[in-house]
């Protein structure tokens, strides 16, 4: 049944394709490709992913670059927000002792620790990664202790009274219970990574990655390159993002359902 | 379990403390004892305490005093228990079949169970599921919901069924359906059944006996027989009769 207030999805084209073709009437009219450049522009650098830009590698390898780091800061921030997050949404000790701490450096944006990382770890991947792991880590951790603590007490009794052990509770029934709150925290971490990358990627002394490109394209001029490094950008960004709700509506869809 | 036994409830004494408050007497002395094949209700007031005392009995929370036994002729033992809770109690992630298969193959390790998968199809048949077995929860009514989560409770067959108002959240047609379904049930499987409820009809209708329970803290404040032979009309002149004294002892 169609609801005679809802509209198609595919309207959700329309406000892309509206500032489209505004940008290209106004850089038509400004005429000055160093503050806006045309499609005719723009448009031959993204047909050509692979080609050489300005001697710094193409549009895909630099994206590969930046997305290795992403990957790379994302499941080491993985690999320790979920685990925490589990021992302190389960346990109040684990709680008491370790929010202080993680309350007081949360507000921290990500780039203001770029001076202490690079002392710690050196210009390059080091020092980048651990800025993508800090942006990541703090949303997942929420995530997984508001996933925990909305495990229903209920389901831990069911499973406790038909004998499962501590383990086989926190295994068979608050992992998968809060999975889904886990995977959305997953899913925002992503994003916040992957702009955690382009940023830190902009910073002196990095020679490879879309953050870098840009910079570069944008010392020699190259306006066009810039924009076209942002559309891809946005594109990956989109791309993961429809992966993770993809396997969300899959598997995980049992909690929006749930009454 | 084909022996028979009794389940003692002896001096079960439960006090509450929280943080900055004065420790707040939950249960106090509770003592009754149930027989094999029994069919039990517990009652009283809201807040008394009814929810703590099953607890305990399930060992979901540990007495500060008094012991829960079961014996036979021979020897004391721990009776197993299962329970369905009042609602929201299946694991909403699975479909009704892995619900009641979770049960089981926690129960496996204590005994092995020979074909697990027709097991499973056995107790959903019994309790008319069988139609839902790869639905979610969420796909279904109140009342099949509770029918997958005592599906769930029986398949590791316990020696008592352990009910926190299991149909408190249904209609009241639907509740009297499972009522009848659980008496078959029980007919078939000699389950013994312990019961909190709200309701007097549901007890009367459905108990042997009936444990009242006062106010907080809580204590045995009669027990009554219900002599009917069932199937019990429940606009039978003494049916009713007995509902009001029931209604009456809840209230004052």
């Amino acid at each position: 049944m169609v609801r005679k207030d809802t509209i198609s999805p595919w309207w959700g084209i329309a406000i892309p394709v509206i500032v489209i073709i505004v940008w290209e009437i106004c850089a038509i009219l400004i005429n000055n490709s160093y503050i806006l450049p045309t499609l005719q522009q723009i448009f031959p650098v993204l047909a050509h992913p692979f080609e050489d830009q300005m001697g710094c590698g193409s549009l895909a390898e630099n994206a590969i670059i930046s997305l290795k780091r992403v990957l790379t800061g994302f499941f080491l921030a993985v690999a320790i927000a979920v685990p925490m997050g589990l021992l302190m949404g389960r346990y109040q000790p684990v709680y008491v002792l370790f929010n202080p701490f993680f309350q007081l450096l949360r507000p921290v944006p990500p780039l203001a620790w770029m001076p202490l990382a690079i002392a710690w770890l050196q210009i390059g991947a080091g020092s980048m990664i651990f800025i993508i792991f800090l942006g990541a880590f703090f949303p997942l951790l929420l995530a997984t202790i508001d996933g925990v603590r909305g495990v229903r007490n209920t389901w831990c009794e069911v499973a406790e009274s038909l004998g499962a052990t501590k383990f086989e509770t926190f295994s068979t029934v608050v992992l998968p219970g809060a999975l889904p709150v886990i995977w959305n925290g997953c899913r925002i971490s992503f994003g916040i990574a992957w702009m955690c990358v382009v940023a830190a990627e902009m910073l002196p002394g990095t020679s490879a990655g879309l953050g870098f490109l840009i910079m570069y394209a944008y010392n020699l001029g190259q306006i066009q390159i810039i924009v076209a490094g942002m559309v891809i950008i946005g594109i990956i960004g989109i791309g993961v993002d429809f992966v993770f709700r993809a396997v969300d509506k899959r598997y995980l869809s049992w909690r929006a359902l749930e009454r | 379990m084909t022996q028979s036994f009794t389940l003692k409830v002896d001096h079960l004494i439960k006090q509450f403390c929280e943080r900055g408050t004065p420790p707040c007497l939950a249960v106090e002395d509770a003592t009754f004892s149930i027989n094999k094949g029994e069919i039990v209700c517990i009652m009283g007031p809201s807040g008394c305490g009814k929810s703590t005392l099953l607890r305990m009995i399930t060992g979901l929370e540990l007495a500060d005093a008094g012991v829960v036994t079961a014996s036979n002729s021979t020897h004391a033992f721990s009776p197993s228990t299962a329970i369905v809770f009042q609602e929201h109690a299946l694991f909403p992630w699975l479909t009704v079949y892995e619900n009641v298969k979770y049960g089981l193959n926690l129960a496996v390790r204590k005994k092995s169970v020979a074909d697990p998968h027709s097991k499973v199809m056995e107790y959903l048949s019994l309790c008319k599921v069988d139609a839902f077995a790869d639905s979610h929860p969420y796909q279904l009514s109140g009342g099949m919901r509770q029918r997958a989560a005592i599906a769930r409770a029986l398949v590791v067959e316990p020696d008592i069924l352990v009910m926190d108002e299991p149909f408190s959240s249904l209609d009241p047609r639907t509740r009297l359906e499972l009522e009848d379904e659980i008496l078959k049930i029980q007919n078939k499987t000699g389950t013994t059944i312990l019961m909190v409820t709200h309701s007097p009809e549901d007890a009367v209708y459905i108990a042997d006996r009936i444990i009242m329970l006062t106010g907080r803290p809580a204590k045995v404040k009669e027990i009554v027989p219900v002599p009917f032979a069932r199937p019990r009309d429940i606009a039978d002149p003494a049916f009713i009769t007995l509902r009001l004294y029931v209604n009456r002892l809840i209230s004052g």
